[in-house]
């Protein structure tokens, strides 16, 4: 039997056990996956757990155990820290090395707190479930101003070229703030600053879309800095280049990404932190090893819909290799949507980030509706839905 | 004019009469009965108090409450006793008889403006641990100690507060290391932790050579244990291994493994603590961690907890003036056992520690608010929600949120607390206070402060350091003559 490992159970992990037991019999495969946690933490709620309701962050921790025993596979709790390409076994931290034909690399990306003087966790933050509560927890408290900060992406630049790590949910914390406190009638006295490296806000959307946000930024009187350079963070300050200082009562940060440490100490690196692939989503060195989400070179933007493509993309190509298939490529296009508050929503559909064509928008209540069935369906259907995208 | 009274009137009438017949008789019954006690009362008081119950004020005034509890504990269970928070035996506080001298008109230092509490823990290491303030998690081990959600908890508390946390004696949890973004593994002599990856994913690396609370000695669990601890020791009970450890083994296997991150090692604080620190400096040591007397763990043999060790702040004020004398200025020097809040902390900051570890006020910080959920229903004692010797029911009922959003609001306020005090000191960061600006409130306190300040001569450094080379030299030339001797006796023999 063919052994495969996945490592990393959330959008990325989980979509590929889900497209193995699809496509592959249970006499074919075997399957571990391993995570350091039993649950997924749904990060696309988080927004909403950190723009004032801090209670709601363990509503979307999603067992995910079960549903993979059900299908037959194994699940490690472990942390994973070394793959071994040429002796095909993976070093856990407390588990004997894990042998594989097959891995699935889907850990995502670190952030990379320390790659601005100064910042760390302690600042506050949305990208995990304790972050986004105490954000929440601590904006009771708020009296000054809030800065909602987006770190860069640090990565080779080609041939798609993005500046933030991930400036939507940035944007969508802003809005989703201004909302909450028009609505606790304290909005007036706290103003919110976004900054971000990238030139536009929703760098990884297509024009329209960015004209939107500009627009609605402005009406909401969001003030957004663009193309910042964060040379230091204080307690309750930001230092920008050149010599700006910017002052923080609560600061909300979606910290630089800088790659994976597993795949450096993999040696499965570009030099950049992240895994480079061929259109199928294998290791460009070696073949039995595909990198699915945000660890992939090119999954940009770091979102999780590129993730569960690029699952689906890797096990239809390992299927094909083993069944003497050809498989389709990996094709990119943004499917998101913002949360921009008050009901309201912004749908984008748009491939313009890859030279592509396609830019469909719609801003109203149904887009805002749309994200939050979504959400709703991934929860309950523990991520494998009915219909997979 | 004869009264008519109507049936609705004659009711009310009854129930008055029947509650002032009612009252009057439990106030007389009431009188009579405490007239009656007294007496009673009184008569015992004349009686020799053998057998009855004046003996308990007799046995209260010679026996603590500490007493009567542990040896109900041995009877019942006829092992030796223990308890959790700490020696209970600490007739001096000695933090709190000491002051801060405030500034005022002289001198009078210009108001500090951006106070730092940051701290470097390891600084000759390549990676040191930048903290962000003074302060950090105690290690408590899980499963041997804690819960893996309480263990978690303290985890994200870490992250959020800028500081680290400790895998403490229990085996490796992946969502300690995943949460914690400064994660210090301590290397003990249980059966786990010991492979290289859990090495290379700390940050630091304490080797624990016993504690305040347990001393060396070896520690056995066979009840309670979590399920994914016994998968790991495949058996029933857990045993963490005595005494010491082959020290010049793990600093090499260690610094090989990780060269990087400071090593430190945890001591007991003991009245022989410069010969401890002596024996340390032969191998490349960042951090020394002494763990006082005061020093509480999960569940403390009482005969140790409370009889062995040196008080916490005394174990500070001589390890920092033997590292002084010896000009060791590399080593960070952490303070645990006891310690309470900032005032503590800063306290024993001014006599000589760099950082502070904390465990009971955390666990008190992180089950806040969650106790009332369960209190009226049972007799279990706050620490049953964090600790791991309990059936799963309970701790089911550990909410993660809100436990880290006290335990954050305590290192908040903590934080601040210590702006506060250095601000009345007038200083600009945590590494600037000294012995200097303390007041001994009591006789009693005053040997702390006159030891800590007291400035030790060139020449009486040069001696003491000459006198331990020698006597070190000594040691080696003995044991080399010991080697010979039994190798000629060996071929003599033969
Ligand atoms: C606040 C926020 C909001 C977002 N909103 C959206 C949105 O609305 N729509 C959208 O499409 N995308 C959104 N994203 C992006 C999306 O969450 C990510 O792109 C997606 O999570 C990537 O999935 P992944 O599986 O590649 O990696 P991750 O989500 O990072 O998951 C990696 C998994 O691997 C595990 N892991 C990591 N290292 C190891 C190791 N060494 N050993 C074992 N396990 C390990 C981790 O525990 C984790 O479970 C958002 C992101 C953030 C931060």
């Amino acid at each position: 039997m063919h052994n495969v490992v996945v490592l990393g159970s959330r959008f990325g992990g989980s979509a590929t056990a889900y497209w193995l037991s699809k496509l592959f019999e249970r006499r074919e495969i075997t399957v571990t996956i391993v995570d350091q946690w039993t649950l997924m933490t749904y990060r696309p709620a988080l927004v909403r757990v950190a723009a004032g309701h801090p209670a709601q962050a363990d509503n979307w921790h999603i067992p995910m155990v079960r549903r993979y025993q059900r299908a037959g596979f194994r699940f490690i709790r472990d942390t994973a820290y070394q793959i071994d390409p040429r002796a095909q076994k993976i070093h856990l931290a407390t588990h004997p090395p894990l042998p594989y034909d097959t891995v699935f690399v889907a850990t995502g990306a670190d952030p990379a707190w320390e790659a601005i003087d100064g910042l760390g966790p302690h600042h506050g933050g949305v990208c995990e479930d304790y972050l986004a509560r105490q954000t929440a927890y601590a904006l009771s408290k708020t009296a000054g101003p809030i800065v909602v900060g987006v770190g860069p992406l640090y990565y080779s630049g080609s041939p798609v070229r993005l500046r933030a790590s991930l400036d939507v949910p940035a944007l969508e914390v802003a809005f989703l703030l201004d909302a909450w406190l028009s609505k606790h009638r304290r909005r007036q006295d706290i103003p919110i600053t976004v900054i971000t490296p990238a030139c536009v806000p929703g760098e990884s959307l297509g024009p329209k879309s960015q004209a939107i946000l500009t627009r609605e930024l402005e009406r909401r009187q969001i003030q957004l800095i663009a193309e910042s350079k964060v040379e230091q963070v204080g307690d309750s300050h930001i230092t920008l280049y050149p010599q700006r200082v910017i002052k923080a009562d609560q600061m909300i940060w979606i910290p630089p990404y800088h790659g994976s440490q597993l795949a450096r100490r993999s040696g499965l690196d570009d030099g950049w932190g992240w895994i480079p692939t061929d259109k199928y989503c294998r290791h460009e060195k070696w073949s039995n090893v595909y990198a699915v989400g945000d660890i992939n070179r090119s999954a940009l933007p770091k979102l999780g819909h590129i993730a569960m493509l690029q699952a689906k993309v890797a096990v239809h190509a390992l299927w094909a290799a083993m069944h003497h298939k050809s498989a389709q490529p990996f094709t990119p296009f943004v499917l998101h949507v913002i949360w921009t508050g008050h009901g309201r929503g912004l749908f984008t559909l748009s491939d313009i980030l890859y030279g592509g064509k396609r830019d469909w928008v719609y801003f109203g209540a149904p887009a805002s509706l749309a994200k939050t069935a979504f959400n709703a369906s991934y929860r309950f259907f523990s991520g494998w839905m009915p219909i997979m995208p | 004019m004869a009264t008519v009274i109507t049936a609705s009137e004659g009711i009310v009438l009854i129930t008055v009469l029947s509650t002032l017949v009612t009252f009057t008789v439990v106030i007389v019954g009431g009188w009579w009965g405490i007239r009656r006690l007294s007496r009673h009362l009184e008569h015992l008081a004349g009686t020799v108090p053998r057998t009855n119950l004046f003996e308990l004020f007799f046995m209260l005034k010679s026996w603590s409450w500490r007493e009567i509890l542990l040896t109900l504990q041995r009877s019942e269970t006829g092992k030796g006793a223990q308890h959790p928070m700490g020696s209970v035996v600490t007739d001096t506080p000695w933090l709190d008889q000491l002051a801060f001298d405030p500034v005022t008109l002289d001198p009078s230092p210009p108001v500090p403006k951006d106070i730092s509490l940051r701290v470097t823990i390891g600084p000759r290491a390549k990676k040191p641990l930048v903290l962000e303030l003074p302060v950090l998690v105690a290690p408590m081990g899980y499963g041997v100690g804690l819960t893996a959600a309480a263990k978690t908890a303290l985890a994200q508390v870490a992250a959020l507060a800028g500081t680290a946390t400790s895998s403490g004696e229990g085996p490796f949890l992946p969502e300690e290391r995943a949460y914690a973004h400064k994660w210090i593994l301590q290397w003990s002599q249980g059966p786990w932790n010991h492979q290289k990856e859990v090495v290379r994913l700390a940050d630091m690396v304490e080797i624990h050579l016993g504690q305040g609370a347990e001393g060396q000695i070896h520690i056995s669990r066979h009840k309670h244990l979590p399920r994914r601890l016994k998968r790991m020791v495949q058996g029933k009970s857990v045993v963490i291994r005595g005494g010491t450890p082959p020290l010049p083994y793990l600093f090499t296997h260690l610094k090989r493994i990780n060269p990087d991150i400071p090593i430190g090692v945890k001591l007991i604080a003991s009245n022989h603590i410069e010969k401890d620190l002596q024996i340390l400096m032969r191998w490349p040591v960042d951090v020394i961690t002494v763990d006082g007397q005061e020093a509480a763990s999960q569940n403390s043999p009482a005969v140790i907890s409370d009889h062995f060790g040196i008080p916490t702040v005394w174990a500070v004020i001589r390890a920092r003036r033997w590292l002084k004398r010896h000009h060791i200025h590399h080593i960070t020097l952490i303070a645990s056992g006891g310690v309470k809040g900032a005032a503590d902390i800063a306290k024993l900051i001014a006599l000589g520690a760099d950082a502070v570890a904390l465990g009971s006020p955390l666990l008190l910080a992180v089950s806040h608010e969650q106790l009332s959920k369960f209190l009226p229903l049972s007799w279990h004692g706050p620490s049953r929600l964090v600790f791991a010797d309990h059936s799963s029911h309970m701790a089911a009922r550990f909410d993660v949120g809100q436990a880290v959003h006290h335990a954050v609001n305590w290192f908040t306020s903590t934080a601040d607390e210590l702006r506060t005090i250095l601000e009345a000191l007038g200083l600009d960061k945590v590494a600037a206070l000294n012995p200097g600006l303390l007041i001994a409130k009591t006789e009693n306190a005053a040997p702390l402060l006159a030891v800590s300040r007291l400035e030790v001569p060139f020449l009486v450094t040069q001696l003491a350091g000459l006198t331990d080379s020698y006597k070190e030299l000594n040691h080696c030339l003995l044991e080399q003559y010991r080697l010979l001797r039994t190798q000629k006796e060996r071929i003599s023999g033969a």
